[in-house]
């Protein structure tokens, strides 16, 4: 059974917004500045012409193997289907919005057209056809891959062996699963990561995955 | 048996008409409050249900039919119109969340502090428990209200039988309302009952069992907060039951101490009453002071959560504490119940106050509307006229069904 997650080469984003344009039609998410399965964060910073900068931050629900949304819902509504994708069953959310005070990625919304809470779902329908998601499929600079952790041919699996990477919040410990790849250029580097992030190579951090991934199998639904 | 008194399993209750039952002073206050709610749920239920929010499909769908509806949707939705938006990505939790802590751990915390004296077998709990109690229940179905507001998809509720989430601190809330409810309806039962012997006997063990119960509730109210980690401000905060436990039990003896005067001008105890409630009051404020000085509750140093802060210490510990010291206790009341209300909102709305959004260490992230200069250091989205609305008629809720349950009743009339 596959494991999916995604890599982030975020020095790669220029803000085009494909993406969000892609998952919302996708995914039929309600139009809206504030309704978004994804999106691009963005920070500015420095005062002088010299030290300006503006960073893109792309992101989406992290969809973790100890998600903390799954644990607080109080009708089992947000739950892991195959692959390890969190999902919100919309006939089954009350939206009592405990999951988005859980969430510390800020990766849910509630969507009024469907009267539910709603967050991203890695396309898990499109990825059976397709092979990818929308936002990677549309990404102009190649910023998102998608696959199976798992496999060890797949492109992310690959990728993940060759270059550091990080994860957000690690100290919230919730094995988050998108994984950002650290840039290549050192200035940039200083520039978009604050300090205190921790960085990781495949093969030391995988075998913690693999771990704590094989104790939430069980409860990955049928998709 | 008194003229005007029916019995029925061991109580007594008052033949009332209607208009003394339903058009009195007392109601007519809930029916203002009540009336004033009505406004505001019918703003929320047809934002909710009947406004118009459009996907791109819909759109497609609509072609030419209801242009003009999809045309506005679409407007308010990609302007951002706050006034549309009932839930903040940012602030999930908000004013109902406020205001159900506020009445549910003040009414629940007035019953333990009931059960506490008749455990310690003092005077007054004997004329006063069953009036208290009764109000302390009465306050508990006001915060039920805020909730089930706040749940703005109550109908699937029922999946919360269907599928039993034990591990989720909010599902545990629903196993323990269906104990919690009945059961402090049966200790009001055997405060008032006729079944004198009866209620000797069992005095005791259900004091115990009702005391077990209320720890219990205060125990999954702060791990419903605790359980969210990235939520620092009610993750690291110290033994958060406990403090529940304090804050609500301030609150509620505030609202005995407006219950004491507005209500009980002509009854030879209330003296004696206002005397306990004013020591326990002064207790409960040093407790609370000191509570607060290790809590962290005051550390969030920026606008308008300063002002939430030094409101609550200044109006709800302080200014009572000395107004106490020269048995004002009703002003004092006021004042406690005006300073833990905004101590609660403090609470919830603290702890959203740390942006989710400062992922890499950057500071807070913008998106969706480019609005880059419009993110601010803390998170605070104030809450819709809709909601404050509701949140008065709570309190009306709160007084109708005291009221009702007096009059026919008459628990303030009952020593045991």
């Amino acid at each position: 059974m596959a494991n999916y997650a995604m890599a982030l080469e975020y020095q790669n984003c220029i803000d085009c917004r494909a993406c969000e344009v892609a998952c919302k039609d996708e995914n039929g998410v309600m139009i809206g500045a504030d309704k978004q399965r994804i999106w691009v964060g963005v920070v500015e910073g420095g005062k002088t012409l010299a030290d300006m900068f503006v960073n893109f931050y792309p992101s989406q629900c992290n969809h973790c193997v100890d998600a903390p949304c799954v644990t607080v819902c109080p009708t089992g509504a947000s739950h892991f289907v195959e692959g390890g994708i969190v999902k919100v069953d919309y006939d089954m959310c009350i939206i009592c919005k405990g999951c988005m005070e859980a969430c510390p990625y800020e990766a849910r919304f509630v969507d009024e057209t469907r009267h539910s809470v709603d967050k991203c779902t890695f396309c898990d329908g499109r990825i059976q056809e397709y092979g990818t998601t929308a936002c990677s499929a549309t990404c102009p600079t190649k910023v998102r891959t998608f696959g199976d952790i798992d496999d060890a041919n797949s492109e992310i699996r690959k990728t993940l062996e060759s270059r550091e990477f990080f994860v957000l919040k690690e100290n919230e410990d919730t094995m988050p699963k998108l994984f950002y790849l650290v840039p290549e250029d050192e200035q940039f580097r200083k520039r978009t990561m604050g300090e205190g992030i921790k960085l990781h190579t495949w093969d030391k951090i995988s075998k913690k995955y693999q771990e704590a991934t094989a104790k939430r199998r069980e409860e990955w639904k049928e998709a | 048996m008194e003229r005007g008194i029916k019995e029925c399993c061991g109580l007594n209750f008052k033949s009332v008409s209607f208009k003394e039952l339903f058009l009195n002073k007392t109601m007519f206050v809930a029916y203002i409050l009540l009336a004033i709610g009505l406004v505001g749920w019918f703003e929320l239920f047809s934002l909710r249900f009947g406004h118009e929010f459009v996907n791109t499909t819909d759109l497609v769908e609509a072609g030419g039919n209801h242009a003009a509806m999809m045309a506005e949707a679409l407007k308010e939705q990609i302007f951002n119109m706050h006034h549309i938006e009932e839930v903040p990505r940012q602030e999930p939790w908000g004013i109902f969340v406020a205001q159900y802590t506020y009445l549910l751990y003040g009414g629940s915390a007035l019953i333990v502090l009931v059960a506490l004296a008749e455990l310690a077998g003092l005077h007054i709990a004997h004329k006063a428990s069953a009036a208290l109690m009764t109000l302390g229940i009465s306050l508990v179905f006001g915060g039920l209200i805020s909730i089930a507001t706040d749940l703005a998809n109550l109908i699937n509720a029922y999946w919360m039988i269907l599928n039993p989430q034990p591990q989720s601190g909010m599902w545990m809330m629903m196993p323990l309302y269906i104990v919690y409810i009945p059961f402090t309806f049966i200790e009001i039962y055997f405060l008032m009952t006729n079944k004198r012997d009866l209620a000797k006997k069992l005095a005791l063990p259900l004091v115990l069992i009702g005391l077990g119960i209320d720890m219990a509730e205060f125990y999954i109210q702060g791990l419903l907060f605790q359980l969210n980690d990235a939520r620092h401000l009610w993750v690291d905060f110290p033994t958060l039951w406990i403090y529940f436990l304090l804050t609500g039990a301030l609150s509620g003896v505030a609202f005995a101490m407006i219950y004491s005067g507005l209500a009980l001008k002509d009854k030879p105890w209330k003296a004696e009453l206002n005397e306990t409630l004013k020591k326990v009051a002064m207790v409960l404020i040093v407790l609370v002071g000191i509570y607060e000085t290790i809590s962290g509750l005051g550390s969030i140093g920026e606008a308008p959560f300063t002002t939430m802060f030094w409101g609550y210490i200044i109006v709800g510990l302080v200014l009572p504490l000395g107004l106490l010291a020269v048995n004002q206790n009703f002003l004092a009341g006021i004042l406690i119940a005006i300073g833990t209300f905004a101590a609660r909102e403090l609470f919830v709305y603290g702890g959203n106050a740390e942006p989710m959004t400062n992922r890499f260490g950057m500071g807070p992230e913008a998106f969706s509307t480019y609005n880059v200069a419009e993110i601010e250091k803390v998170v605070y989205e104030a809450p819709h006229t809709m909601e404050v609305m509701v949140i008065i008629a709570c309190f009306g809720v709160g007084i109708a069904i005291f009221k009702l349950l007096d009059t026919l009743l008459d628990v303030s009339n009952q020593p045991h």
